[in-house]
């Protein structure tokens, strides 16, 4: 009888496991279409301590190892090898000989300076342009020294004002970095949620206690959660280092979105006894209208930026797609045709394009954008772990996701066109759902 | 042919994996079941506990495997216990030398939906699956939420807490409507086999709370249910 063992336990197991390879054939089947980019040519050496107080306090790292990491993060910039500089940094100071710089092959150069004084430090950050010859004038703080504490947030914070001018100076639109990402960590016990800078610094938890907290966004001042501490699944607010409860209606409340201009609130409620989508007013939570009316599921909304219409997620033709209605629920349309599991849509602020998570033809988790206008797929990612869960830069110009590609779940960040993809939280633990501030 | 039909079973319960939690709830309804038991196959009834007990304490050791594989042991002692208990029942209700057992008049009043809970006794609330995506009721959960529609209406006095649940792939929020929309289907299959809606109280988890650990299919077929729990 034994020799039947593994055959009747196999067989067990895949009765126990249900119809389960039901629905689960085709996928998104769209390939990246990787663009060129003219890269610039940088060159930022280590920022020099020019006064006579040793740094004990990594104010070095603080100030140009925050530009490095953001500069990467932009995918603007090649970096030269320290090893191709012609000149000693550390002994030349401010003043750069443009002619060295510019045989070792650089267009930009960024050189920092610094100098101790007893509880501050006055900080010099400088961009030149090495083939103009000249200082580039950057607006305040970043046209002379500025006197900062001692203090490393608030020194990688005046390192994030001077990369976004930067970025402004090259690309004609200012960096993000002075912006915060609100996300999900999974704790021992509980999940709790923490905001963090771009370049994955300055992490802060803003939920405390051991119950499952998720789905945060974060407009006008005010992150909103969707959260099991009072036993139900409700909404709530964070603001000034207060939670607050938001919505509590019967069965579900997930998912809360403040629109454009402030006064609503788009979420999902089951309390008419299906998960749909309602608009509540957004500062007492008073249903205004539900807008969706199906026997599916409806969910998942996201406001296009002008506030006038919203994305969602709806099963109703059978598989979970992504959906366009008017703020007032009409006009409901259908907008993607190809996959079977597109969820967590994100409307870009440049109005243009819906960021989305699909399960591609292999049964992986992809990031996708889908234009408004036509349907047009385009893929961000692909090969490289499950890519879930995009959330748009204010500028529309970049995108937060988690991945498991380097094994946990960690977030990245891609430029629109999923050219450089850099992972930015280096903690512990699964980071989950991104959202970046607006 | 049974006792190699149970090696089987305790076999894939251990291949499968997974903490013990539903077993051994499932240990504690038969033990709630078998009051009929408790009174007329006493030494059966104390088998089952000795059991019942050894299957928590492996749990408590953190020897899940063994755990499970005694719990439902325990779960098939207890329903036993209650078969014999069913056979004795009329000699065990006997007055003796005349005199009425005590308690008897007693328990046949609180046993007034005998026939109903005979039919489900031993065999408590059970978890409803699904399968991938889906919250329809189909040839594969339609069973057992007939057993459960008929546990319930055996025991008009309880109040169910329908926990709705999906596997841990795609977004957290869909899983969220997905495990409530689970719920709420079943309780309206369960009001249309003729159980009081008001008595029905619907929860989502979504993939917040796994059955069974693991990226693979025999989890998350696990991980896609609705579990019932009675007050």
């Amino acid at each position: 009888m034994t020799r039947y063992l593994p055959r009747l336990i196999a067989a067990l197991c895949l009765l126990s496991g249900g119809a389960y390879a039901q629905g689960e054939g085709g996928g998104i089947d769209v390939p990246v279409n990787p663009s060129d980019v003219a890269l610039i040519q940088l060159a930022v050496p280590n920022a020099v301590n020019l006064g006579d107080v040793p740094d004990t306090r990594g104010i070095t790292e603080a100030l140009s190892g925050t530009v490095i990491r953001d500069l990467q993060i932009s995918g603007h910039f090649n970096f030269i090898p320290r090893g191709a500089y012609l000149v000693d940094p550390a002994k030349e100071g401010l003043e750069p000989d443009f002619k060295a710089w510019f045989n070792a092959g650089t267009q930009g150069l960024i050189k920092i300076g610094y100098r101790i004084e007893g509880q501050r430090v006055s900080v010099d950050m400088r961009l030149f342009s090495v083939d103009g010859n000249e200082r580039i004038t950057l607006p305040a703080p970043y046209q002379a020294a500025a006197a900062l504490p001692v203090d490393l947030p608030q020194l990688r914070a005046h390192a994030h004002g001077f990369v976004n001018e930067v970025l402004r100076y090259y690309t004609k639109s200012p960096g993000f970095f002075l912006s915060k990402i609100v996300f999900v960590k999974r704790l021992k016990r509980g999940k709790a949620i923490y905001t963090v800078s771009p370049d994955g610094y300055d992490e802060a938890r803003i939920t405390q206690g051991d119950s499952i907290n998720m789905l945060p966004s974060w407009r006008g001042g005010r992150i909103y959660f969707t959260s099991f501490r009072n036993g139900g699944v409700h909404l709530f607010t964070y603001s000034g280092g207060h939670v607050r409860p938001f919505a509590a209606y019967e069965g579900l409340n997930t998912g809360a979105k403040l629109s454009p201009d402030g006064k609503t609130i788009a979420c999902t409620l089951s309390k008419d006894g299906n998960p749909e989508i309602y608009l509540l007013n957004g500062a007492t939570g008073e249903v205004i209208k539900r807008l969706t009316n199906h026997w599916g599921i409806d969910t998942s909304p996201t406001w296009s930026p002008d506030g006038q219409r919203i994305a969602f997620v709806s099963d109703r033709h059978g598989t979970p797609q992504i959906w366009v209605m008017d703020a007032g629920g009409g006009n409901q349309k259908r907008l993607t045709f190809q996959g079977e599991y597109n969820q967590t849509p994100a409307w870009s602020p440049r109005g243009d394009k819906i960021a989305f998570t699909a399960r591609d033809e292999r049964n992986v988790f992809d990031i996708f954008t889908v234009a408004v206008a036509d349907g047009a797929l385009e893929r961000l990612t692909q090969n490289q772990g499950n890519n879930e869960q995009p959330s748009w830069s204010p500028d529309g110009r970049y995108l937060v996701f988690s991945s498991t590609r380097n094994g946990e779940s960690k977030l990245y960040i891609t430029n629109a066109d999923g050219r450089v993809q850099t992972q930015i939280s280096t903690g512990k633990g699964e980071y989950l759902t991104p959202f970046w501030q607006r | 042919m049974r006792s190699w039909t149970w090696i089987a079973l305790s076999l894939l319960v251990i291949s499968c994996g997974g903490p013990p939690q539903r077993e051994l709830s499932e240990v504690d309804l038969a033990m709630k079941e078998a009051v009929l038991a408790q009174r007329c196959a006493p030494e059966e009834y104390a088998a089952a506990q000795r059991m019942q007990q050894k299957a928590n304490q492996l749990s408590k050791d953190g020897k899940y495997d063994e755990a499970k594989v005694t719990a439902i042991a325990a779960k098939k002692l207890y329903e036993e216990a209650q078969k014999k208990a069913a056979a004795r029942r009329e000699e065990c209700f006997k007055p003796k030398n005349g005199v009425e057992p005590k308690g008897v008049k007693a328990f046949l009043e609180e046993d007034k939906n005998a026939a109903a809970l005979d039919a489900t006794a031993g065999r408590g609330l059970q978890t409803v699956f699904f399968d991938f995506n889906a919250f329809e009721v189909n040839a594969s959960n339609r069973e057992v939420l007939n057993h459960n529609a008929q546990w319930i209406n055996a025991r008009p006095d309880k109040k169910i807490t329908l926990s709705g649940h999906a596997d841990e792939r795609g977004s957290s929020e869909y899983n969220l409507a997905l495990g409530e929309k689970r719920a709420l289907v079943v309780k309206r299959y369960l009001i249309t086999l003729g159980v009081n809606g008001d008595r029905l109280r619907t929860m989502s988890f979504g993939e917040e709370m796994p059955l069974e650990l693991g990226n693979n299919e025999a989890a998350h077929a696990h991980n896609r249910r609705v579990e019932l729990a009675s007050n």
